[in-house]
């Protein structure tokens, strides 16, 4: 009795910690987020509309910098610029330039935090807003979030975000929407670890 | 009994041209700005003509969409298909329907849709939008 209780214990911690491979490879995209310091790239946005049946496709280039600066410009067929410095948001289009305070703006806040977790793969792990599933599909890892707080359920059904299996790193998202409509954002010319200049990321 | 055949053939071919036709119309695609008293809403706006069945959608520039509509011009009616969460507040539904039917009504009425910037502007509930003509790719 005693020689198999002595079993049981050597082997529960191997038990209990023992990983499946989707928390390895959430793991993996963690650690490989954590050590970005900076992303830059360019994107190619597709909306597509169920109602109009057509696919809108716009273009333009992302920066980001750990812990808390993103620029995300669009530029063409329209600009538009959304910069996040720290606590501070900037919004310029050919017609206007808003700076918000993301502390004073709830619904803010929420979309910065969830831009920055899924270009470093945090959303991932976030149990409080997503349900996670991830597949191994060969050269791509492919994780699948349900949403689960009501405000992300409004907007969407479920996001799909692809992995690079080399660098661990983003390369395209899906959203898809209740009303059936789908964006998709595809990440191209990834450049991680490069200096990106500070005037980047100035809010004026 | 041959010519009878073809001449149901080409009545199937027609009718199925025109259905391929109305099913495409024509699409006018624009930068649409929204101004809600201090708040403002951007994005795109697509409107797509099939006989005089309009139908609309305003998609902000990440792809959110926030508004699709459609303009029956016989009847000149506007029916919201789909509203953002965030926009389904009171009297908004309703103050979109009663603007966009006066804005559809204006663009039915130039025949080709907005060529130059085209503003329309609420007063009362301080509403401006602005449409700018753009060239979209599509696929």
């Amino acid at each position: 009795m005693k020689r198999y209780l002595l079993l049981i214990f050597i082997f529960l911690p191997t038990v209990a910690f023992a990983q499946t491979p989707a928390e390895k490879m959430i793991q993996t995209i963690s650690q490989a987020g954590a050590q970005m310091q900076t992303l830059e790239c360019d994107f190619v946005q597709v909306k597509h509309l169920s109602m109009l049946s057509e696919d809108m496709v716009s273009y333009g280039k992302m920066y980001y910098s750990q812990p808390d600066k993103l620029r995300w410009e669009y530029t063409r067929p329209y600009e538009y610029t959304f910069i996040l410095s720290g606590n501070q948001v900037l919004i310029n289009n050919s017609n206007r330039t808003d700076v918000i305070d993301v502390d004073k703006n709830k619904m803010f806040k929420e979309i910065t935090r969830l831009m920055s977790s899924c270009i470093v793969g945090k959303c991932l792990s976030d149990e409080k807003d997503f349900k996670t599933t991830i597949q191994d599909e060969g050269k791509e890892w492919v994780a699948t979030l349900i949403p689960l707080k009501r405000d992300l359920k409004q907007m969407w059904t479920r996001l799909v975000i692809h992995f690079d299996v080399q660098n661990k790193s983003v390369t395209t998202v899906k959203m898809y929407e209740t009303s059936g409509d789908c964006t998709e954002i595809e990440l191209k010319n990834i450049r991680q670890n490069h200096h990106v200049k500070d005037s980047v990321f100035q809010l004026d | 009994m041959k010519r009878k055949f073809f001449i149901n053939l080409l009545f199937v071919l027609c009718s199925s041209f025109n259905i391929f036709a109305q099913g495409h119309g024509r699409m006018d695609r624009y930068k649409v700005q929204i101004d809600i008293q201090e708040a403002y809403l951007s994005g795109v706006c697509i409107i797509r003509d099939v006989e005089g069945l309009l139908t609309g959608a305003v998609v902000n520039e990440f792809g959110v969409s926030a508004v699709t509509f459609r303009y029956n011009k016989t009847k000149d009616k506007v029916k919201i298909l789909s509203l953002a969460a965030a926009m389904k507040r009171p009297g908004v539904k309703f103050l979109l329907k009663k603007d966009l039917r006066n804005i559809m009504r204006d663009y039915c009425l130039s025949e080709v849709g907005f060529k130059t910037v085209y503003i329309y502007e609420n007063p009362k509930y301080r509403m401006k939008y602005n449409f700018t003509p753009i060239d979209y790719e599509t696929d």
